[in-house]
């Protein structure tokens, strides 16, 4: 297995607005080690999310290529991009983005269930609980604080044991104490499960904890 | 007022406004179009009263008129500027001179001036009263065709033979000709001796017109035959007061029609009203930061108010102009059984009427959403899901106006205080009923533990909250059991009274049959048929109290206040059985010294009537006291003969009677036979039951198609309500798909929790719809038809497998877009 996790090269992104043509990111070539934990950092409307989202087949590029492990995910169609989803990646929003019409435990488990993971409800009750939420798999995504519905979140981005998080902001909705509990999360999570890391912030606490920063500027990558 | 912010609102929710829009047309359409076509009948058939009954005063009765009332008119002819004609109208056979051919036949004897109003056209172009001259027939284009004929030709009736002159282009006394069975022979007067048709017992209905040439006399006139008149017996009425057998067939009609239209009228308002919340509702964001920036309640409200004014505006033309349409082209929905001078088209009363219509219910619909927007408070801004604002006090009130003004509306409507409460009631009892049921299914489908994946997600997602399951399934399911009761009674009817007529049974009738004709007849036919007497009577009193004909007659429904055919027989027939009472006279004659009678259960749920009443009977003037000995019920189909009334033989023999016999004769005999026994003896009328059956059948048909056409509205509100709220959740369920394929999810699973999620909704909703239509038709075949019930399940699978169609289809168009689509663009939407 080759230590290149992901991989990308001349990735471009760009929108039509009308006839204007807004280049969001330009000719992004970079390389993520296996068990890398890289810290996607840039000031607001910098393309962090686009980036994010390129990586890990949530959005397609205007060109350039996409590689994860040894598998090109470019020109993948949505359904064969389903399993990579399910079972290769993890994602936690900044917006949580919980099914709101499930409760904490049904969420942790959904992802694991659609893989028929008999023993989804036991993982996911475990996650709960190594994550403090023992006794709050009953409530739903509307009775939890927003660190709670974090906390939830990142459980389930964990329940298929994936090798890729990826994690868009994922304090830019907490306040300060909340930030700290989701960032020594992560960083614990890394350390304990060797998964490759990749998290778009501008939160300086939690770019300081990762072991590379990738900095963009109005779409590029800074050098330096 | 700000056009660009009122631009901008309406094209933001431009889908949820088009479905308002046609919410507020369907609620017009059909009651716009009935209401314009009953104005259109009324004039058609009542233009000129006088010219549909023929003369100012009309006497009629089924007998011969009393001595007294006779002479008074006699008195009245010889007066100047009294114009007098009498018409005898009775059913017989008409038969080819050779004998060959023969038709059941409408015949009309009249007298010289007939029609005193209105006309009688013929194709000759002819005058009518100069070609009709004794000795001569002027027959419907039918009779020729049927009996081959061609005018010159003879025709027999009874004893006599008649030339015919001429035929009917169109008669202004009879608008539409369905109602009689068997084609019209008009004949002098003068032939009638001739005939001899004209006998004890047979029916007759005997017409006198009087044209009084000064007005102010009518009701001089009428008042002083009506004292001279057996009350219950013989009839005075005026061209203005005379009730018509086409009128009453419109009214009931109509109203049949009405209560249709109506209940689609609630239904769209309905359809109205939650499209307009999901219009309302993703602003409510937009209302409390504009709230927070300035604007008042009563900004947002005025422009609110103007934007529904002006979607209600555009509805209403759409409604009013398509009901108008609509009604233009009703020529072709009820084809034979429009009066033949209707003249169809709009009129500024009806439009009037609609834009009348139109304001009311809008009004009462939209003013709940309306009156939230006002109520939407700043702080909703800081909220994450925005409660909808409370309704508060003024609100009740208002809409308990609104209730009222609704109620007199459908009242008005209706033109029938009583019938409107119930239809209100029985509207509101059926929502609540299928809204208690739905509840009840939602509750056990919450608490179900579910194994599969998809199907979970779908019953989730259905229990959504602010998702309109609620709504959408009571409306659905609301319109679908009317139209499954609909459907479920007109099968019944049509499967009691024309599918079940039993293969033995008889199938060719034979009336009066005069007393010394009987052993001739048996002979003739030469079978051992049994047969019947008849006496004909009327229902005077049940224990002392009047039986009122105008009560009577006012009932949608067979009249304790019509004459009735007594019997007189010991034993019971073979498809009768005894449920009250332990044998057909029991011991009252013992007891009370009355006449026994024995009822049929049918008329005894008429006049509520229970053994030992004492019924006060009109044997043709003379008074008979009887009293209930026992009750029958039938077996068979209706169209085997049967008599409420059954005497023991020794009070009736001696009672003027014909006879009436009932065959069973092979199929390709019944003409032959009928031949045979009308020229033998032209007095006696035929009756081939199954061609009558078929008649029956095809003016059946057509009611039901009409009647289908009006109830297919109402599916019409319930889909737009669908639309509507498929509309309204589309957000949210693209955010659950989107959630889904991130997750990992693929096509087939999304594909398949929408599907479940339709097809439960479509499930719930028709299996509702079934349950409640089945329950009620049973109910109401059972109590108020009586007749036997059968479920015709087939038509419940149809219903269900289209509704789940529909539903699933219109579910999964809305959603698929999302499918191929990358998911941050959603996700983006949703931070
Ligand atoms: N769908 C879109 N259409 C047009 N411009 C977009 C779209 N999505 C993102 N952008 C633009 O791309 C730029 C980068 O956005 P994003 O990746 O969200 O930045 P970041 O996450 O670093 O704040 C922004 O200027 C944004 O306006
Ligand atoms: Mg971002």
């Amino acid at each position: 297995m080759s230590s290149t996790h992901i991989q990308t090269e001349n990735l471009s992104r760009y929108y039509y607005l009308g006839d204007q043509k807004i280049m969001v990111l330009r000719d992004i070539s970079l390389k993520i080690n296996r068990g890398e934990f890289v810290v996607i950092a840039g000031s607001s409307g910098s393309g962090k999310t686009t980036l994010l989202s390129l990586l890990s087949g949530l959005d397609r590029p205007s060109s350039g290529r996409i590689i994860m492990g040894d598998r090109d995910i470019t020109d993948l169609t949505e359904d064969q991009l389903a399993p990579v989803r399910n079972t290769l990646t993890g994602f936690v929003f900044q917006a949580f983005h919980l099914i709101p019409s499930l409760n904490a435990i049904e969420n942790i488990m959904f992802p694991a269930e659609l893989r028929k993971d008999p023993k989804a409800r036991e993982k996911a009750q475990s996650l709960l609980d190594q994550v403090g939420l023992r006794d709050r798999g009953k409530n739903f995504p509307e009775q939890l604080s927003g660190g709670e519905q974090q906390r939830v979140a990142i459980c389930r981005a964990l329940i298929n044991d994936p090798e890729i998080i990826f994690a868009d902001e994922p304090t830019g909705n907490l306040d300060s104490e909340n930030s700290e509990g989701i960032i020594q999360l992560l960083v614990d999570l890394h350390k304990e499960r060797n998964v490759t890391l990749v998290i778009a912030t501008h939160s300086q606490a939690l770019a300081s904890r990762a072991g590379r920063i990738i900095h963009l500027y109005d779409g590029r990558i800074e050098k330096g | 007022m700000n056009i660009r912010f009122l631009i901008r609102e309406i094209l933001h929710g431009k889908s949820q406004a088009v479905v308002f829009i046609l919410c507020v047309a369907l609620s017009l359409v059909s009651i716009v179009a009935i209401n314009s076509f009953r104005g259109d009948v009324q004039h058609s058939i009542a233009s000129d009263a006088r010219d549909l009954h023929g003369g100012d005063v009309i006497v009629h009765s089924r007998y011969e008129f009393s001595p007294a009332l006779q002479q008074e008119i006699s008195r009245l002819a010889e007066q100047p500027g009294i114009q007098v004609a009498r018409t005898w109208e009775f059913y017989s056979v008409a038969r080819r001179a050779d004998g060959r051919d023969s038709l059941f036949s409408n015949i009309k004897a009249v007298e010289a001036g007939y029609p005193l109003y209105g006309t009688v056209d013929l194709l000759s172009d002819r005058d009518f009263s100069a070609v009709l001259q004794p000795g001569k027939a002027i027959v419907a284009p039918e009779l020729l065709d049927r009996l081959g004929l061609v005018p010159g030709d003879t025709l027999l009736l009874g004893e006599s033979s008649v030339d015919i002159v001429d035929t009917i282009r169109r008669e202004s006394l009879r608008p539409v000709d369905f109602f009689t069975f068997g084609p019209r022979i008009l004949v002098s007067a003068a032939d009638l001796a001739r005939m001899n048709l004209v006998q004890q017992g047979s029916r007759v209905q005997y017409e006198t017109l009087l044209k009084i040439a000064d007005s102010s006399q009518i009701e001089k006139i009428t008042s002083q035959l009506q004292a001279l008149a057996i009350p219950g017996q013989e009839r005075i009425a005026t061209s203005t007061t005379a009730s018509s057998r086409v009128k009453r067939f419109f009214d009931n009609l109509l109203f049949f029609l009405s209560l249709i239209s109506v209940f689609t009228l609630l239904l769209a308002g309905i359809g109205m009203q939650s499209s307009l919340a999901a219009f309302l509702r993703p602003r409510e964001k937009s209302f409390a930061i504009l709230r927070s920036l300035g604007a008042t309640g009563s900004f947002l409200l005025c422009h609110y108010l103007v934007i529904v004014f002006l979607l209600s505006a555009i509805g209403c033309t759409i409604g009013i102009l398509s009901g108008l349409l609509l009604e233009k082209n009703f020529s072709t929905l009820f084809g034979g059984l429009l009066p033949d001078n209707i003249v169809l088209g709009g009129s500024l009363a009806d439009v009037l009427e609609g834009v009348g219509l139109g304001l009311v219910v809008v009004s009462f619909f939209t003013f709940l959403p309306l009156s939230r927007i006002q109520n939407v408070k700043p702080a909703a801004v800081f909220r994450k899901e925005i409660e909808s604002g409370r309704t508060n006090r003024s609100a009740y009130v208002l809409t308990g106006c609104g209730i009222i003004l609704l109620t007199g509306l459908v009242v008005q409507q209706l033109d029938d205080l009583r019938i409107g409460l119930y239809f209100l009631g029985g509207v509101l009892a059926l929502i609540t009923i299928i809204s208690v049921l739905i509840s009840i299914l939602l509750r056990l489908l919450s608490r179900l533990r579910i194994a599969s994946l998809p199907l979970r997600q779908a019953v989730r997602s259905l229990l959504r909250p602010g998702n309109a399951t609620r709504t959408i399934v009571v409306t659905l399911a609301s319109a679908l059991s009317v139209l499954l009761t609909i459907y479920l009674i007109e099968y019944n009817l049509h499967a009691t009274y024309i599918a079940s007529y039993p293969e033995d049974a008889p199938n060719l009738f034979c009336l009066d049959i005069q007393k010394n004709q009987q052993q001739d007849f048996l002979k003739l036919v030469g079978k051992d048929v049994e047969l019947f007497p008849v006496i004909r009577a009327r229902l005077a009193s049940i224990n002392g109290e009047k039986v009122r004909r105008t009560a009577e007659r006012k009932k949608r429904g067979d009249s304790l206040a019509r004459e009735f055919n007594l019997t007189y027989r010991q034993q019971l027939l073979s498809d009768e059985v005894l449920i009250k009472g332990d044998s057909l006279f029991g011991r009252v004659s013992e007891q009370s010294g009355l006449i026994p009678v024995s009822i049929l259960d049918t008329v005894a749920d008429m006049g509520d009537m229970k053994l030992g009443d004492v019924l006060m009977f009109n044997v043709q003037g003379v008074p008979m006291k009887a009293e209930v000995s026992s009750i029958r019920s039938r077996t068979k189909s209706m169209l085997y003969p049967f008599f409420y009334f059954v005497f023991p033989e020794e009070n009736l023999r001696a009672a003027p009677q014909t006879f009436f016999g009932a065959l069973k004769v092979q199929k390709s005999e019944i003409a032959q036979l009928e031949n045979t026994i009308v020229n033998r003896f032209p007095n006696i009328s035929t009756i081939n039951v199954g061609e009558t059956a078929a008649e029956l059948e095809k003016i059946l048909q057509k009611l039901s198609a009409i009647i289908n056409f009006f109830a297919s509205f109402s599916i019409l509100a319930g889909a737009l309500i669908l639309v509507s709220s498929v509309l309204a959740t589309r957000m949210s369920r693209i955010k659950e798909a989107v959630y889904y394929k991130v997750l990992g999810a693929n096509t087939r699973f999304v594909l398949r929790v929408f599907f479940l999620e339709n097809f439960i909704l479509a499930l719930l909703s028709s299996g509702c719809a079934i349950l409640v239509a089945q329950a009620g038709s049973w109910a109401l075949c059972l109590f108020l038809f009586n007749i036997e019930y059968d479920p015709s399940w087939q038509m419940s699978c149809i219903m269900l497998i289209l509704t789940v169609c529909l539903v699933v289809t219109l579910g999964l168009l809305s959603s698929v877009s999302v499918l191929r689509q990358k998911p941050i663009g959603f996700l983006r939407e949703q931070s």
